[in-house]
């Protein structure tokens, strides 16, 4: 038991904090804090998502007229796509959940000052940027890029334009993805508080933990795969290029045995930020918590084992096919899975429906669509038909944008009070969420309707019988734009003029929101205490502190006694 | 959400054209040139089913046989997914409107956690259909993949930015013929990148991966024209590069548009044929530019090219940059073409020649269809190729010599008369080379004296024209 200066001092917003201990450029560009580097992740992110988005723009504009409507040759077009896909798979959607969500939240989770490696860290994030720019390079090269973000050989190899610069970016891109997971592998192994048993620890840091299984694992493929593309671009070794007498198709087996896995660093994280968003918002316990530790683990192994089902139509031995989708319907299971628990979380819950738990809602509408749709895509005699069409760019989409943005966006609104100590307009947010989801199956629910109809993916101008549905996508895309940039102005307004408050505004009951908002330096000014993340009962409401604290640190005589306690 | 809307407004925009004509050339503009567009292409929508949850919403027609198999096992997924996706979200709405939180009072029921037997049961059940949609798709796709043994086989060559399929009677087009009943087992090569072929109204698509033979198969079953598109992306020219798939009643019906060279035909109409088959992917012939530079109006022009130098694009020059395509490239085009050696030998490069002639001659013409033979009866339908039998193996070897590609620096001091031996060549045979003959000297004439363009072509008949020309500029050779 704590008296009411101490609680003060515990879980006002205190006058140093993190943000403001030190200051000027050079505390923050050398800082080795995991919340700054974290916050620069996350503007970093934030800008390719503008700029990637603004590419997606210039394309949707560009098909609202069948013969395309800007005056913008096929090259350009060619050029727009790759950028955008480049840019918003290797310097967005990659490192978004992870590097700058986890890396804000992940030691907090676990009562520990920082991560175990806090250099490599930050040279994660220098990793980052030194890689983002040489994609963009590649553009300010004048010679642009024209791949396709999949680098397939032997066109890759063949075109004039920016491969090398694009590729080694990726490669750097790729290394920053591996510190970020090493340093949160060695974190959750060797950080958590005393007593935090691995099944003590929040659902988030499991989805992370098995993210970062492939990160390790599978980005170095990526980064031999490039090598040996560059390799083969200006030495001529003969791997995959034909002409010197390589095989086009082995590149696409390395290419994709990183790239399958890189779906699950895209998607794991979000689930796990999902998992958090909807017991927090319905205060339930969350149901089936090892079913979904569990099916994290699950998918990060089995998504090593199902990267042929990108190349069914590529000439890979038929056999191979048939295997790689009868393990593709198996990753199905514990997808299912989690989505099943997180509805039965919801039940008996006492439902807030703010701006997190709405983006948390429209991720289970998204992701049950994007989910659904791979199984068209996962049984053979479909997925012939679809290959390569717009259902499979509708389907990834919804896999990664309803999906993986989506869950950012929730999970950025669900931390951003603990970051800044200040509140967002929870109405405004509400409306961006609804932008976002409206403008986003606007955008892409058409592009089912088209792929099964027959339109090819990657082309600058198509038959008129899809006008309809390409225009269609079009006003959908810019809806989702205008929502995207009005959940970001929401997030920037909050934190400068936001009103206070306070430690634990949502009742939340994971380590991370027993520190003050925002939390100091070294995180906790006290050791938090420890305590069961799903069980909401443990926080009561502090008049005082107009916020939630542990039972242990409220005054005994305020206290609601504990309800009936549940068996789990 | 209304999914009538997206018919509405394709029928909208359809009225604000209202020129199906406009329409065309807008689309064909979009494809390859000489490949006729399919009607469906441009009045598809109409035929489409408006309710959502019918197989003609979702799908083009079916003219294969395995496409219903196909579009079975897809509306099959597309119900399960249905019924799961209302209960998901059904469930979800009904559980956060009824246990929302009301105003600030928070007071989440208990309920249990953890459940191992419904967590199995959630697991299992839902298997037991993954196993079937596997297995389905699974023998379907083996269905599709291994041919009959009747089956026909049609060798299949896609290149940036074209097709070129080829019969089994040695006939080529740059489009697919199929006929119905006759199950064709493609096999598929690429020259350059990776290529997919697809064709929707067939449910079938296949890579073409360079460096090695993919196969696709497919049972036709349904007369028409369906849409066929290169599906893996291949460069600038990818969205260009569709063509049409055609079902014919009859292999009969089907050898009238495969014909290729034939000696019954203008030399300039097996010239537009090659042009079609092998150019088209990259060369405009309405002065547009695309990956190359347009063919109209190239012929006896002088172009710059990449090495400072000024190029007449003549005989040599053509033949050049048909075998050697990277040697001199006209300013403002990058070294993108691969080279004919050994697809195009020296006849099919004067074929092609003739067709650059007969552009030109055309565009520089203004005046009705049928005047324009009389004053260029050298492109008349009754000059045939096969009247020059005897002429054409002389130009070629004359030309070969001439032209050697091994001597660049002889090959621009002999451009000129390397043409004019040609035409002196084919001089003496009886009907073809003496109206032949002005044509060239027509368009040589430029380079030589601006205003003469006109005088060969104004002495309409002029048998005398090149007679007296031809042994002028004929000399310097000998």
């Amino acid at each position: 038991m704590v008296d009411s200066s101490a609680r003060k001092a515990l879980f006002d917003t205190p006058e140093t904090h993190f943000l403001n201990c030190t200051k000027g450029w050079k505390s923050w560009a050398f800082t080795l804090d995991h919340k700054r580097i974290g916050i620069m992740y996350l503007i970093g992110v934030t800008i390719a998502l503008l700029l990637a988005g603004t590419f997606a723009l210039v394309l949707r504009t560009h098909l609202w007229a069948f013969d395309g409507a800007l005056p913008m040759s096929d090259d350009m077009y060619n050029q727009m796509f790759t950028l955008h896909g480049a840019v918003m798979v290797f310097s967005f959607i990659i490192p978004s959940v992870p590097a700058a969500l986890g890396n804000i939240v992940l030691p907090m989770m676990l009562g520990a000052k920082d991560v175990a490696f806090p250099r490599m860290n930050l040279a994660s994030f220098y990793l980052w940027i030194i890689g983002t720019g040489m994609l963009l390079a590649a553009i300010l090269s004048g010679y642009g890029l024209d791949t396709g973000w999949t680098f397939y050989t032997p066109y890759s190899i063949e075109t004039q334009t920016g491969v090398i610069w694009a590729t080694f970016g990726a490669f750097v891109l790729g290394f920053s993805s591996i510190f970020t997971g090493l340093n949160f592998l060695v974190t959750v192994n060797t950080m958590r508080s005393k007593g935090q048993g691995w099944f003590q620890l929040p659902l988030f840091i499991w989805s992370l933990y098995a993210t970062a299984i492939i990160q390790v694992l599978a980005t170095p493929v990526l980064g031999i795969t490039l090598l040996m593309l560059i390799a083969e671009k200006t030495m001529h070794i003969g791997i995959f290029d034909p002409k010197y007498g390589g095989d086009p198709v082995l590149f696409q087996h390395f290419f994709w045995f990183y790239s399958h896995p890189a779906v699950y660093i895209m998607i794991l994280p979000a689930m796990g930020v999902i998992s958090e968003l909807i017991s927090v918002y319905s205060q339930k316990r969350i149901f089936g918590y090892s079913f979904i530790a569990f099916s994290s683990v699950a998918i990060a192994l089995l998504g090593f084992l199902v990267w042929g089902h990108h190349m069914f139509t590529s000439g890979q031995s038929q056999v191979v096919t048939l295997i790689f989708s009868a393990i593709t319907f198996t990753v199905a299971i514990p997808s299912a899975v989690k989505v099943f628990n997180w509805l039965a979380t919801l039940y008996k819950g006492s439902i807030l429906l703010n701006t997190p738990m709405c983006f948390a809602l429209s991720f289970i509408f998204l992701f049950g669509i994007g989910g659904l749709t791979g199984l068209f895509l996962g049984a053979l005699s479909t997925d012939i038909h679809l290959h390569d069409t717009y259902f499979v760019v509708a389907h990834f989409h919804f896999v990664m944008v309803g999906g993986t943005l989506t869950a950012l966006l929730g999970g950025v609104f669900h931390w951003w009070p603990k970051v800044w100590g200040r509140m967002y307009n929870d109405f405004l947010g509400r409306v961006s969420c609804f932008m976002v989801f409206a403008g986003f199956n606007l955008t892409f629910f058409p592009q089912f309707v088209m792929g099964s109809r027959g339109m090819p993916r990657r082309y600058a101008s198509y038959d008129p019988e899809f006008l309809a549905f390409h225009q269609l996508s079009t006003i959908g895309a810019f809806v989702l734009g205008w929502g995207i940039v009005l959940a970001v102005g929401v997030l920037i307004y909050a934190a400068i003029k936001g009103p206070r408050c306070g430690a634990n505004p949502f009742k939340a009951a994971s380590l991370e929101w027993q520190s003050s908002s925002p939390p100091d330096f070294h995180n906790f000014v006290h050791n938090p205490l420890l305590n069961d993340p799903y069980d909401f009962d443990a926080m009561v409401f502090d008049e005082e502190l107009g916020t939630y604290i542990s039972r242990e640190f409220a005054d005994p005589s305020k206290v609601p006694p504990r309800k009936e306690p549940v068996h789990h | 959400m209304n999914w009538q809307l997206p018919l509405m407004l394709a029928q909208a925009t359809e009225k604000a054209k209202d020129n199906l004509e406009e329409l065309r050339a807008r689309t064909e503009a979009v494809s390859i040139d000489g490949t006729t567009v399919p009607d469906h292409a441009l009045e598809r929508s109409a035929e489409f089913s408006s309710n959502p949850f019918a197989t003609d919403y979702w799908f083009p027609e079916q003219a294969s046989e395995f496409a219903s198999r196909v579009d079975f096992l897809y509306m099959a997924i597309f119900w399960i997914s249905l019924v799961f996706f209302v209960a998901i979200v059904g469930v979800m709405v009904y559980f956060c409107i009824k246990y929302r939180r009301k105003g600030d009072v928070i007071d989440p029921q208990p309920s249990t956690s953890h459940n191992t037997a419904i967590e199995i049961l959630w697991s299992v059940l839902p298997s037991i259909l993954l196993v079937w949609m596997f297995y389905v798709g699974a023998e379907d796709f083996f269905n599709m993949r291994v041919p009959r043994e009747d089956s026909e086989e049609i060798l299949v060559t896609a290149k940036q930015f074209g097709w070129v399929f080829t019969y089994p009677d040695g006939d080529q087009s740059p489009e697919l013929h199929l006929v119905e009943g006759q199950p064709a087992s493609l096999i598929m090569q690429s020259e350059d990148v990776l290529h997919s072929f697809y064709v929707p109204a067939f449910r079938q698509k296949m890579d073409i991966v360079p460096g090695r033979y993919t196969y696709a198969y497919i049972e036709p079953s349904k007369t028409g024209q369906y849409r066929l598109s290169c599906n893996e992306y291949c460069g600038s020219g990818h969205s260009k590069m569709k063509t049409m798939a055609e079902v014919h009643k009859s292999a009969q019906a089907r050898k009238e548009n495969t014909e290729w060279i034939e000696a019954e035909k203008p030399m300039w109409e097996n010239g537009e044929h090659i042009y079609q088959i092998q150019c088209s992917g990259c060369h405009k012939v309405d002065g547009t530019k695309a990956t190359g530079p347009a063919l109209n109006m190239i012929w006896g022009t002088e172009e710059n090219v990449n090495n400072g130098e000024k190029v007449m694009v003549d005989r040599a020059y053509v033949q050049k940059s048909i075998w050697e395509p990277n040697a001199d490239i006209v300013d403002g085009y990058s070294p993108k073409m691969n080279s004919f050696k050994g697809i195009l030998d020296q006849q099919d490069i004067n074929r092609v020649i003739s067709y650059l002639q007969y552009l030109k001659a055309k565009e520089n013409f203004d005046g009705a269809e049928e005047d324009f033979y009389k004053e260029h009866p050298e492109f008349s339908k009754d000059v045939l190729e096969g009247d020059m039998d005897e002429s054409v193996p002389t130009a070629v070897e004359g030309g070969a010599k001439a032209d050697a590609p091994s001597v660049p620096a002889a090959n621009a001091e002999e451009a000129q008369p390397a043409a004019a031996t040609a035409v002196a060549v084919e001089e003496p045979v009886a009907k073809a080379p003496v109206v032949e003959a002005p044509a060239d000297a027509a368009v040589e004439a430029p380079t030589l004296e601006a205003p003469a363009v006109e005088t060969p072509a104004l002495e309409a008949p002029a048998a005398e024209a090149p007679a007296v020309e031809a042994p002028a500029l004929e000399a310097p050779t000998e």
